[in-house]
């Protein structure tokens, strides 16, 4: 899955996975191979890999365990004055599987592929290239702005300055001639925005489809699954794989 | 085959802008141009126009005809422009539009619809010499090696003309050897045009001289086997005598620093250092030996007042004089009396540099940082701020540059780091 637009096709599939799939043991499955491709991607991450899962796990458990209101709702016990529910507690995990699958799924492809994957991968999938390139550039400079921010900040407290709004003016200024000169780049490069980009080969393009049909099947089977429990619909026939449905979706 | 501007004139709608022109002038492909004048002479304005960039990001009403091979480069389409011209410039950084050497070359074939992208990329990376790794960041290089990758993604389109200007700014001694040696490695069939303040380095390089004096050329004729001295002194082209040392007493210590000194967990460079009130010490180093960092080090451990190598960063005032403090007679001094009502970040780069010196030499704080206030100036301008420097404002300052005959001339003390280690020269 080197290619960048097979690695997106790959997150979007975990994305709408992660939304349709029911049950903690089957998210748990699907959020520990996200978490897994992440680390594998970056071994260097595994402890602040293990630091987000931690926190998003306690405050979604914490969180539904306090404010759970269906019912039938039981108090697993007592903190100080309030009631700690244990459906709450299982739904709040549910919750933070749910986030965390495409969350590390994104890191995954996002470590994997770069910047200049993203963009090949954007476009390739149908953005905009303008739309593209203008988050692509935006993104290339953001830890510049944070340095200039921090530099502009000294400078004024050395200078004894009060007003907070004067840190802006260097910023603005320095954002305006920055944007005039990477637009000098990229016209002198050739490079249009309103064009479009040349794409190279896409060897991983049946990978690709064969992850979209999975998806496209998931969110078929989820309605059809939907509309056996609501009544509107379902046939003697398809009512065994419906209840197999059932169980995760 | 010819790029040519005839009768060309620029009417800036900026306040104080130079205007061009009118200016006949033609560049065949296999030249080897160098341009030179003095900052506000016109040469970057007239670049644009060769390049076909006054639209993009210039106010002001041209006249007379820019043609390339015939035809205008400011009409013709964006995306087939960089195979005919390509232009670069200083402020590297921000030039660089991706993460990796690779794509940052590839880039502009990519967007011109060329599949071979790829393989035009490393031809174009092996033609200027360049041997960094294909998968590191452009904007972590040294700016040498950056500006080298940048020549390398504008070869990559394949252009009759290349057009550089002020290649070299902010460059150590190595970082300007290594793009000129890439630019001398372009194909003979490319036409070349390069403007520069530090135009020595370039000298042997070129075929052809253009001169130009307050938007008009005053020179243009095969580059002759010395350069016209007389002429470049009087446009402030050459290089200047430092003013004569004046022997001053020395107070105390100020302050006195241990390394090693230590940046993300790794060590830049070690050494000793101590600093006594009323001394003048410039400090030499290549780009990416810990310069800033180590300047910015002792402007906190002393309270000093510092200026980063982006000038405009110190600009928060809303006229010259709010910016120095009320202070005219510094504004008399740097030559900024008739701006002192003037938005400070609405000036030209030049008076913008001054302003800031200006500015940060009107602390109250025993001492200053500067780090490479020279950096774009031309060599009168250099020479007036050596000037201003020696005479007014706090008389204890620090000064990273790597300019060596003008620090040396104007130091008590020369420092250099080299090889992790931080000395003092004879």
């Amino acid at each position: 899955m080197s290619d960048p637009r097979t690695g997106l096709v790959a997150c979007v599939a975990v994305a709408v996975a992660a939304s349709m799939v029911e049950g903690w043991v089957p998210l748990s499955f699907l959020a520990a191979g996200a978490v897994g491709c992440a680390v594998w991607r970056r071994p260097a991450a595994v402890g602040p890999a293990l630091g987000i899962v931690a926190a998003i796990l306690w405050s979604a458990a914490w969180t539904q365990g306090l404010f759970y209101a269906d019912q039938p709702r039981t108090v697993a016990f007592w903190m100080g004055p309030w009631p700690i529910y244990m459906e709450g507690l299982a739904h709040g995990v549910e919750v933070a599987l749910r986030q965390m699958a495409p969350l590390a799924a994104g890191m995954a492809w996002a470590s994997r592929a770069g910047r200049e994957g993203a963009l090949v991968a954007l476009v390739g999938l149908g953005v905009p290239s303008r739309l593209a390139m203008i988050v692509d550039i935006c993104l290339r400079f953001l830890p510049t702005l944070a340095k200039e921010w921090s530099d502009v900040v000294a400078l004024r407290r050395r200078r004894g300055a009060a007003d907070p709004f004067g840190v802006l003016v260097p910023m603005a200024a320095r954002a305006l001639r920055r944007s005039t000169a990477v637009a000098e780049a990229m016209t002198a490069r050739g490079i249009d925005p309103a064009g479009s980009m040349a794409q190279p080969e896409w060897r991983g393009r049946w990978v690709a489809a064969l992850i979209g049909l999975a998806t496209a099947g998931i969110v078929v089977a989820k309605l059809a699954a939907w509309s056996w429990a609501a009544g509107w619909w379902w046939h003697p026939v398809a009512v065994p794989a419906m209840r197999a449905l059932r169980l995760v979706l | 085959m010819t790029l040519r501007v005839a009768g060309f004139t620029w009417r800036s709608s900026a306040v104080g802008a130079t205007q061009l022109g009118p200016v006949d002038l033609a560049v065949e492909r296999g030249e080897r141009v160098l341009l030179l004048g003095a900052s506000g002479s016109g040469k970057s304005t007239l670049l644009r126009a060769l390049a076909g960039l006054l639209g993009t990001a210039r106010s002001g009403v041209p006249s007379g005809q820019v043609t390339l091979d015939g035809l205008d480069p400011e009409q013709s389409p964006v995306a087939g422009r960089a195979a005919l011209l390509g232009f670069g410039f200083q402020e590297g950084r921000d030039q660089v539009l991706t993460g990796t050497v690779r794509d940052e070359v590839a880039l502009g074939p990519r967007w011109a619809g060329q599949t071979d992208a790829s393989s035009r990329a490393q031809a174009a990376l092996d033609a200027v010499g360049s041997r960094v790794h294909v998968e590191r960041d452009p904007a972590e290089l040294s700016g040498g090696e950056r500006q080298r990758v940048l020549v390398a993604a504008h070869l990559a389109a394949r252009p009759g003309w290349l057009i550089f200007d002020e290649l070299l700014t902010g460059l150590d001694g190595p970082g300007r050897e290594a793009v000129v040696r890439a630019v001398s490695a372009i194909p003979r069939d490319v036409g070349v045009v390069v403007a520069e303040h530090e135009w020595s380095a370039w000298w042997s390089w070129a075929t052809r001289l253009v001169i130009l004096e307050a938007g008009r050329v005053v020179y243009d004729a095969a580059r002759p086997a010395e350069p016209p001295q007389a002429l470049l002194t009087r446009l402030g082209l050459a290089p200047l005598a430092p003013p004569p040392k004046v022997m001053r007493e020395l107070g105390g210590t100020l302050f006195r620093w241990r390394g090693p000194l230590i940046r993300q967990g790794r060590s830049l460079f070690d050494g000793c250092f101590e600093l006594r009130r009323g001394e003048r010490v410039v400090l030499f180093g290549d780009n990416g030996v810990g310069k800033t960092t180590w300047l910015r080090t002792l402007a906190d451990l002393g309270s000093g007042a510092w200026l980063p190598q982006d000038a405009d960063l110190a600009l928060s005032a809303s006229t010259v004089l709010q910016e120095v403090g009320g202070n005219t007679e510094l504004l008399a001094a740097f030559d900024l009396a008739d701006r002192a009502h003037a938005l400070p970040q609405g000036l030209s780069r030049g008076e913008r540099q001054r302003v800031a010196v200006a500015a940060t030499m009107a602390l109250s704080c025993p001492f200053v940082v500067l780090d490479e206030p020279t950096a774009g100036l031309d060599h009168r301008r250099k020479a007036e701020l050596g000037r201003q420097l020696g005479a007014y404002g706090a008389p204890t300052w620090l000064v990273a540059t790597h300019d060596r005959v003008w620090g040396a001339g104007l130091a008590d003390r020369v420092l250099e780091i080299r090889d992790g280690v931080l000395r003092e020269l004879p």
